[in-house]
């Protein structure tokens, strides 16, 4: 197959890898917008949700209907229990500190996964089939439609919850001014707890969409955290839209350098990225100059 | 630090190494104890004191150990001349690294670091005809002193402990020249630091630089007392130790450094034989350990033991 050839396949995969690291992206700006804290177990929270709907799917043989909910659930619920117990006792500590609670929550949830559950990725079936659907030279898999369109909803959800709620008005007003935040009475505790809860709710719902495509894996948080960052950072992690549109960037930039180039050095290409954004536009390519 | 504190310090692995001789098996977590010592005395430097905040450790500690092994196995020149290397090397990629991911603060420097430390790693599997890949490099010996008399690796302890003991002075000097408590404002209040005319950027790649020498440095005794360096060997599980050492131990304060350094790889020893509760119970303790103890071990006993005079 040529190279032109394959441009809509790799576009196709590419979106579909994207749309996660949006979400992930988008995790990041809720946690940092409400706490200022980078959460380095962000792709572990996904991996609790990876875990919840093959529980679901596969131990438990739930309808989809009932295991999806159940899963944006089990992952809110657990991570906002670790919010309270850990998370909410540092909150004003430096930032050294704060890296190194989530960083050490990170290592506990994917040791507690590999203890209880096992090491070994398990597969979870598509939602509707393999038989992958031809368009414009691509094969796409129904699976890549579920995610997609998850994202949407997610989404719009979110784009509800962001200029609607009290909650989302305050998560904002927060990101653009911490210290007025607090003049004004807003809640910084509560604040916490609902940002790691929603970015648990979005991981889980995440989660859900895509494990029939990277399957369950329990090792995988740490590279996931990795690419959702890039994301938010490439995009502007100071806005939801930048920060979502980074990580989609990402997710088809990530998809060509594998197809076209090699998948040996992915990482070292969105680090790569990360320091040409660092060096040239520190607010992110769509994100407001300071 | 006072004479005669330095001075325990400096007898303390000493004495143990000396009476543990003929035990290579505590003779070697007392190596791994002094190797990590110097990781988390670097990361106190650059994190605790200076404020910026790194988990690139793993990356300068590979980055050191490939320079040292390629230096004494490819060229065939003594150990001293790796060890020197391993500095050189790690500190100029520290520096240039530094200077434009220092833009950076607190928690996005935390993972831009870590992603350094996933790109050394995915070169050091992938850059096969100079790493060795998957396969590492093997062959190297420890370096010894030729004194009668004495146990081989105990004379590989006594070397190592020069060093450690040479980067405690330096730290502990550091941490009270002029030249340190300018590097101590930028944690404190960077505007503050600009204000009073100290050059920020300088002063911010000189601790990262140091900090990435020092890691590297250690990386030359790892690879050559392990005698095999792969890309395993320096993964992220190596900063994240190096950075909890630290702040475990006490947040700024080389005693915690030490300390932690020393608690931690003994509580790591039993874990090794347990792969499966490892993870749990590492990530467990440090936990807890932040947040029984706020400021770290060292500072909070501190606390305790004198109490503030009453005003």
């Amino acid at each position: 197959m040529t190279d032109l050839a394959m441009m809509p396949q790799l576009l196709a995969s590419g979106i579909m890898m994207g749309c996660v690291y949006g979400l992930l992206a988008l995790c990041f700006y809720v946690v940092h917008a409400g706490t200022g804290i980078i959460n380095f177990a962000q792709g572990d929270f996904v991996v609790l949700g990876l875990i919840a709907i093959w529980t679901c799917i596969v131990a438990f043989h739930m309808p989809l209907l009932l295991a999806i909910p159940l899963t944006v659930l089990a992952t809110g619920l657990t991570v906002g229990l670790l919010e309270r117990l850990l998370i909410a006792p540092a909150r004003s500590r430096e930032p050294s500190v704060q890296l190194l609670i989530t960083l050490a929550l990170g290592i506990l949830i994917r040791g507690l996964i590999q203890l209880l559950w096992g090491s070994q990725p398990q597969s979870v079936p598509s939602f509707s089939g393999d038989a992958p659907i031809h368009l414009a030279g691509a094969a796409i898999l129904p699976q890549a439609l579920w995610i997609v369109g998850g994202t949407m909803v997610i989404l719009a959800v979110l784009h509800f919850v962001f200029t609607r709620t009290l909650f989302g008005l305050a998560l904002r007003g927060a990101a653009g001014d911490r210290e007025g935040a607090r003049v004004i009475g807003l809640n910084a505790g509560l604040i916490s707890f609902y940002a790691f809860g929603l970015s648990a709710l979005i991981s889980g719902a995440a989660a859900a969409v895509i494990a029939p495509v990277i399957s369950a894996n329990p090792l995988i948080g740490l590279s996931l955290s990795l690419k959702g960052f890039a994301g938010a950072i490439l995009g502007g992690i100071d806005r939801p839209q930048t920060a979502v549109l980074g990580g989609v960037f990402i997710g088809i930039l990530e998809t060509f350098v594998a197809g076209l180039i090699s998948s040996d050095y992915q990482n070292m290409f969105v680090f790569g990225v990360l320091m040409l954004v660092i060096v040239i536009r520190p607010a992110g390519l769509l994100g407001k100059r300071t | 630090m006072g004479k005669l504190e330095l001075g325990i310090y400096l007898a303390l692995p000493v004495v143990a190494g000396f009476l543990l001789q003929g035990n290579d098996y505590a003779l070697t977590i007392l190596a791994f104890m002094l190797i990590y010592g110097v990781l988390a005395m670097a990361t106190t430097i650059c994190t605790g004191h200076a404020g910026q905040v790194t988990l690139a450790q793993a990356g300068f500690f590979g980055i050191g150990a490939y320079a040292a092994v390629l230096v004494t196995l490819d060229l065939d020149l003594p150990f001293v001349f790796g060890f020197i290397a391993s500095l050189v090397v790690s500190g100029a990629v520290g520096y240039a690294l530094g200077v434009p991911i220092l833009r950076v603060k607190g928690h996005f420097l935390g993972l831009i670091t870590l992603a350094f430390t996933q790109v050394v790693y995915e070169v050091a599997l992938h850059w096969e005809s100079l790493t060795g890949g998957f396969n590492g490099l093997f062959g190297m010996t420890k370096p010894v002193l030729p004194i009668p008399g004495i146990e081989p690796l105990y004379s590989f302890i006594l070397i190592l402990t020069a060093f450690w003991f040479a980067v405690l002075l330096a730290a502990d000097n550091l941490v009270h020249s002029r030249y340190g408590r300018a590097m101590h404002m930028l944690k404190v209040t960077e505007q503050g630091a600009q204000a009073c005319g100290i050059n920020v950027s300088r002063y911010k790649s000189d601790a990262f630089a140091l900090s990435a020498a020092l890691c590297g440095g250690a990386g030359a005794f790892y690879g050559h007392f392990i005698g095999y360096i792969g890309p395993d060997s320096f993964t992220i599980d190596v900063s994240i130790a190096a950075i909890a050492m630290a702040i475990v131990g006490g947040i700024g304060d080389l005693r915690g450094a030490i300390l932690g350094s020393v608690l931690l790889t003994f509580l790591n020893e039993p874990l090794r034989n347990h792969p499966l509760y490892q993870p749990v119970m590492y990530g467990a303790v440090i936990l807890l350990a932040l947040i029984v103890l706020p400021e770290g071990i060292v500072p909070s006993v501190l606390r305790i033991a004198r109490p503030r005079p009453p005003a």
